[in-house]
């Protein structure tokens, strides 16, 4: 089990280098020096030239790139060009916002898919319009929803904040409020797909000899449903859960610019806006880790639910 | 009855005038905290390091600068009270002002702005002023508490505009020594409110300093600016009451707001100057004729309308009415199809040319590419559209990567801010090769001269002459709004177009 993890967590790193070199490569080849950027519209030749000599911009792509992996290899990021803050402590207060996020929206609709699923499948009336809000929920692009949720609940009804970030320190109940919107934006596309995962598994599960068994002994349709069809059609939505992750830190890029959250996806928008590839690298990296570390928990889960896989 | 009615009136009326005289309506009120909504793409409130447009009214807050730039681009005193010229322009000796200290309740005197000059000026602080103020300072000499004197290396009368800008924010010493390069995270000045958090990409909160040294200011208990992701919905937070002010708002973006009596609406005096450029020293655009053709075949009303709803200043020239160095329009390319063919036949430019246009990301510039293209189009030349990031937009535009591409600056409250940087051929923002002897003479005289009149007649000289040769192609002056709630008053918009909140007060 050990190993498995260590080997999983092996494989990342070579990912992690080829990665952040493509990336190295292709931002100092279009974007060029980022000094231009760093001193504005009042930069003469001379500042700029300066500029790249004392952050050595003008160094080739190899050089530059070596250094740069041979601090961050020591867990030193360095300095954003930007702001010239340490991108450790851009970062710091950043990622539990986008984790929480992140995690309050995989989880709500994680379970949103599965319970409302395991409740109407069986329904006919309701499973169209399970289906239909599924179709939605997966087309319609996430700053839309976002900006309609705004307008429907904040501007018309005036029921909620319209954005912004209220950290838990100033009142855990608008906090609360803060966060419902853009969790509701965000989990919206994964309620969808998982939701449709999940029908297919259960139908699938449905028709097997056990479930048979199970109503022909008299159970309520609610006890089949989440007693025995519910377990063994669930594994599948746990897989895609993990590998969700991923994109959602792209959910969370557009959802924490439409609703103005401090989170890593706000900094990445501010960091490309001004080439700061210091801070690009640094969040580049923590996703790739992010997105291995959830696809491994993802396996662990996996095995843990169901025995046969660990064999 | 009537009699009865009447007397309740008298009553009523004089009961609300007794009311009214210890709370007139133009009397500001002290308290309250305003909340603005900015698009927060702000890095550092450092001043010596800043670039952002979005950080500038910060740090007007959080700061003051040695002059400040009045409504009419006028330079007044701030921490420098009074300033007298001496050698011929070679020597500005400042009387600052007493009892004033920074809100980490370090003195502020003539040794700190020695030290904040110097600061600018030492290579290993990278900041992106030192290229304004090195050519310029010679040295700053501390003549005592109160009194400082700044050495020129030529003269130039455009450091008093410098010392209201950027370069003019007077930072802590003690601060610094204290915070280094974290200090644009805790920035400290002499300002009217202090720095109190900033949520990176959220919101930056500021409170009074009670200790401010000009007596009654100011009279809002905090200010809070709010990230906005866009327009639409910053407009849509005011509607809520949210926020109270939004500045930078164009006509389009009036729209959502027209006809909302609890919003009030103010117009920018000076807007950004919006124009073509090209390299006129490279292919094709060296042409002169192929120059001409393209400024005639432009409908810049109808740019207007489209771009501007017809709000805008037709601009035929680099610098708007209403500023001291303005002159009138001497060349004029007024839509003459007729002759654009003309010309463009005389160039030997074939039906069907191609020319490459950058498009970027904004939403204007984007709109006057469509239409420059769609204008082009009458006179047989074939406009391709080549995409940009907004972002790297300027950067490639500097290293002469994009030849022809719309753009915009805003004005500086001294004509050599501008005009010398664009036009002259040394000028550092000079990206279109632009190089006439005749108009680098004048710029190089003017920029020594403290002869306002003469100056000006040498701006009103330059302007003709670029109108002639074409670097760029002016077309419009913009039409840019503020939007307040009106709780909001004594809301003070100087045309460099940076907010300033010090009087600000809410009922």
């Amino acid at each position: 089990m050990i190993g498995f993890i260590l080997r999983r967590m092996l494989l990342l790193l070579p990912n992690l280098v080829l990665l952040t070199f493509v990336m190295f490569a292709v931002m100092t080849s279009w974007f060029g020096s980022p000094a231009t950027m760093m001193l504005g519209r009042d930069a003469t030749a001379e500042a700029v030239a300066d500029m790249d000599r004392r952050y050595g911009f003008d160094q080739p792509v190899l050089v530059q790139y070596a250094r740069w992996i041979g601090h961050a290899a020591t867990g030193d990021f360095g300095r954003s060009f930007a702001s010239q803050q340490t991108v450790a402590a851009l970062l710091a207060p950043a990622v539990p916002v986008t984790l929480e996020l992140s995690l309050a929206a995989i989880l709500l609709a994680f379970a949103a898919a599965v319970s409302v699923n395991s409740l109407t499948i069986a329904r006919r009336v309701i499973t169209p319009m399970v289906t239909a809000a599924s179709i939605l929920g997966v087309t319609v692009p996430n700053f839309m929803l976002g900006a309609t949720l705004i307008y429907l609940f904040a501007i018309r009804l005036r029921l909620l904040p319209t954005t912004g970030w209220v950290p838990w320190q100033q009142g855990v109940g608008p906090h609360v409020l803060h966060l419902l919107l853009p969790v509701i934006t965000l989990c919206a596309f994964y309620t969808s797909a998982f939701s449709m995962v999940y029908r297919a598994e259960y139908r699938a599960t449905a028709r097997l000899l056990f479930v048979c068994v199970a109503q022909a002994k008299g159970l309520s349709e609610t006890r089949v449903s989440f007693r025995h069809i519910l377990p063994n059609a669930v594994l599948p939505v746990i897989t895609q859960a993990g590998l969700s992750l991923g994109q959602l830190v792209g959910g969370a890029v557009v959802t924490e610019t439409v609703f103005s959250i401090p989170g890593v996806g706000r900094l990445l928008v501010a960091a490309i806006g001004s080439s700061d590839y210091p801070l690009i690298l640094a969040i580049t990296m923590m996703i790739l880790t992010a997105v291995a570390l959830a696809n491994l928990l993802a396996d662990l889960l996996y095995a843990r639910v169901n025995p046969l896989v660990r064999i | 009855m009537t009699g009865l009615l009447l007397r309740r009136r008298t009553l009523l009326a004089s009961a609300a005038a007794l009311a009214a005289v210890p709370a007139r309506a133009d009397a500001p009120k002290t308290g309250g905290t305003l909340s603005v909504g900015i698009d927060d793409d702000a890095k550092t409130f450092n001043p010596a390091l800043s670039v952002q447009l979005s950080e500038r009214q910060v740090l007007h807050c959080v700061y003051n600068t040695l002059l400040a730039i009045d409504v009419d681009f006028s330079v007044k005193p701030e921490l420098a009270r009074s300033w007298t010229v001496e050698q011929g322009g070679l020597r500005y000796v400042f009387q600052l002002a007493e009892g004033v200290s920074f809100h980490d309740g370090t003195p502020f005197d003539a040794a700190a702005v020695k030290w904040n000059i110097d600061h600018r000026l030492d290579p290993a602080n990278a900041s992106p002023q030192r290229s304004l103020l090195g050519p310029v300072i010679a040295d700053v000499e501390v003549l005592g508490p109160h009194s400082v004197a700044f050495n020129l290396k030529a003269p130039h009368p455009a450091l008093l505009s410098d010392l209201a800008d950027r370069a003019g924010f007077m930072m802590s010493p003690a601060g610094f020594a204290r915070y280094g390069a974290d200090f644009g995270r805790n920035p400290i000045g002499t300002g009217a409110f202090r720095f109190k958090a900033w949520t990176q990409g959220s919101s930056i909160a500021l409170v009074r300093n009670q200790d401010y040294w000009e007596k009654g200011l100011p009279y809002l208990d905090g200010i809070t600016f709010r990230d906005i992701p866009n327009h639409v919905i910053g407009l849509q937070r005011m509607s809520v009451g949210e926020i109270d002010i939004i500045t930078s708002l164009s006509p389009d973006d009036l729209r959502q707001i027209e006809g909302n009596d609890a919003i009030a609406t103010e117009r920018a005096r000076i807007g950004r100057w919006y124009s073509l450029q090209w390299q006129v020293d490279k292919p094709p655009f060296n042409n002169p004729k192929l120059r001409q053709a393209i400024a005639y075949a432009l409908d810049r009303k109808r740019i207007n309308e489209l771009c501007m709803r017809g709000r805008a200043v037709i601009a035929n020239g680099p610098t708007p009415p209403g500023l001291w160095w303005s002159s009138p329009d001497t060349v004029v390319y007024d839509t003459d199809l007729e002759k654009s063919r003309a010309l463009l036949r005389e160039a030997g430019i074939a039906p069907g040319t191609k020319l490459q246009l950058s498009v970027s990301s904004d939403l204007v510039l984007r709109k006057i590419d469509q239409l420059v293209a769609e204008q082009l189009a009458e006179v047989g030349l074939t406009v391709e559209l080549q995409p940009v990031s907004e972002a790297e937009s300027y950067a490639r535009v500097v290293k002469r990567a994009i030849n022809f591409t719309p753009i915009n600056w805003t004005q500086r409250a001294d004509p050599d801010g501008l005009l010398f940087i664009l036009f002259d051929s040394k000028g550092f923002a000079n990206s279109t090769g632009y190089s006439n002897p005749e108009v680098d003479r004048r710029l190089e005289e003017a920029r020594q001269l403290l002869d306002q009149d003469r100056r000006k007649a040498l701006y009103a000289e330059v302007k003709t002459l670029i109108q002639q040769d074409l670097p760029y192609v002016s077309l419009f002056f913009a039409a840019e709004y503020a939007a307040y709630a009106n709780s909001v008053h004594g809301f003070v918009w100087p045309p460099d177009q940076i907010p300033r909140y010090r009087r600000v007060w809410k009922a």
